[in-house]
């Protein structure tokens, strides 16, 4: 695939980078919808929802996240992008997921009935929903 | 006086509570480095998010809708205190304890009210002991503190400050400089500081396009100000927490190792008193003889 430009990707977390280096294409789920990012794209700032993230490296390899909420910046070849968590996609336990999702739900539930904080219950419920879709 | 038994058991004893304190150490030391390491990888994603908040500030040019920017008069004060489930770290707690203290009563001579965001059992028992209300207390997380977990206490801070609750947060914690060491910082978390958002922008060619818009954007990067500044004092309460406990606990083993040398000289006194008194026994009963 050599007939696409390379632009540079950083994806980082508050626990360090998970992905630095060269890249073909970058996905990330904006808040609007997925935005697929590519060389000399336009300078854009967007902020994305949990879901999932997959950068395509120069030799056509792809990698895959599930990722929390955060920011995507894009300036001429450089796309950085800031996310609160990023799982790569073969490090998640299905099952641990889905346990994480039940939990989370079960939150969401009792902060409806007015108890506990209900941004945080649907934010943390959206980020499992993430982790059990990138599992299966 | 005590005889060579007693000195016996009181030396295996100390030397237990002595392997204890070497233990304890050790794994305070391990600990230490692990939360060092999380600082220094917080580094890039704070200095990325602090530069696209000002680029994005400065093309936006408008601040004063911004709620978490806006000051008014203070009638209320927040005061968050970072310190940790567990004692045996030297004076790590009690530091935060009277400073967050001192704070309050600052406050309340200059006739506003204090309420308290405490994180730890240590910090919140002693406050309750002190007849203060906690409006929120955060335990189990000081062993190794999660991004998400900061998270949840900017969430709880800027909903206060959103609902007008309280005019003002201040945040009190240790800051970690050597294990020896711990710096007590005060820092205001709340209304954002002007040098947040203010500095130097990095100019692109044209402008950006922003999604959803940029007063959006702005409005969901300033709570991430909190969110990294919060965490950050967290992992420096942790090293903090642990450098304190290292020493402290180094202290005891060297004090447990001094205490076994003056127990095994006391110990080798009475032995040798022992045995004089049995040789001047022996003589003196050889001579009743003679």
């Amino acid at each position: 695939m050599a007939d696409h430009d390379a632009q540079r990707v950083d994806v980082i977390t508050p626990e360090g980078p998970v992905f630095e280096g060269e890249a073909e294409i970058v996905v990330v789920p904006g808040s609007a919808g997925q935005l697929g990012i590519m060389a000399n794209h336009a300078p854009l700032v967007s902020s994305l929802k949990p879901g999932q993230l997959h950068v395509t490296d120069m030799q056509g390899q792809r990698h895959e996240f599930a990722t929390d909420g955060g920011f995507v910046e894009v300036r001429k070849n450089e796309t950085l992008v800031l996310v609160g968590e990023a799982v790569p996609r073969d490090q998640i336990d299905a099952g641990e997921a889905r346990a994480r999702l039940e939990r989370a739900q079960a939150q969401l539930e009792q902060a409806r009935g007015g108890e506990g904080d209900r941004y945080r219950a649907e934010r943390e419920a959206a980020f499992a929903e993430a982790l059990v879709q990138a599992s299966s | 006086m005590a005889t060579q038994q007693d000195i016996k058991r009181r030396i295996s004893s100390v030397n237990n509570t002595k392997k204890i304190t070497k233990a304890m150490e050790l794994v305070a030391g391990s600990r230490l480095r692990r939360a060092q390491a999380r600082i220094e990888a917080l580094r890039p994603y704070a200095d990325r998010m602090q530069q696209l908040t000002v680029d994005v500030a400065a093309a936006t040019g408008d601040l004063s809708d911004q709620p978490l920017l806006a000051r008014r008069d203070v009638k209320t004060v927040a005061v968050v205190a970072l310190t940790g489930d567990r004692g045996l770290a030297g004076a790590f707690n009690a530091n935060v304890v009277r400073r967050s203290l001192e704070i309050a009563r600052e406050q309340r001579a200059g006739g506003r009210e204090v309420v308290w965001l405490v994180v730890g059992r240590r910090g919140a028992s002693t406050l309750r002991f002190r007849r203060q209300t906690l409006t929120a207390d955060y335990a189990g997380i000081t062993d190794r503190p999660a991004y998400s977990d900061a998270q949840a206490i900017a969430e709880r801070v800027a909903d206060l400050y959103q609902q007008g609750e309280v005019d003002q947060v201040v945040m009190v914690y240790n800051h970690f400089v050597t294990a020896l060491t711990q710096r007590l910082e005060e820092v205001e978390l709340l209304p954002v500081p002007e040098e947040a958002v203010t500095g130097e922008a990095v100019t692109i060619e044209g402008s950006y396009i922003f999604e959803p818009d940029e007063r959006d954007v702005l409005a969901d990067l300033i709570p991430r100000y909190l969110e990294v500044t919060i965490y950050r004092a967290l992992l420096e309460s942790t090293a903090s927490e642990h450098g304190a406990r290292m020493t402290a606990m180094r202290n005891a083993s060297d004090n447990a190792g001094t205490l076994i040398d003056d127990l095994t000289l006391k110990m080798n006194r009475a032995r040798q008193a022992e045995i004089t008194q049995e040789i001047l026994e022996v003589v003196a009963g050889a001579d009743a003889l003679s």
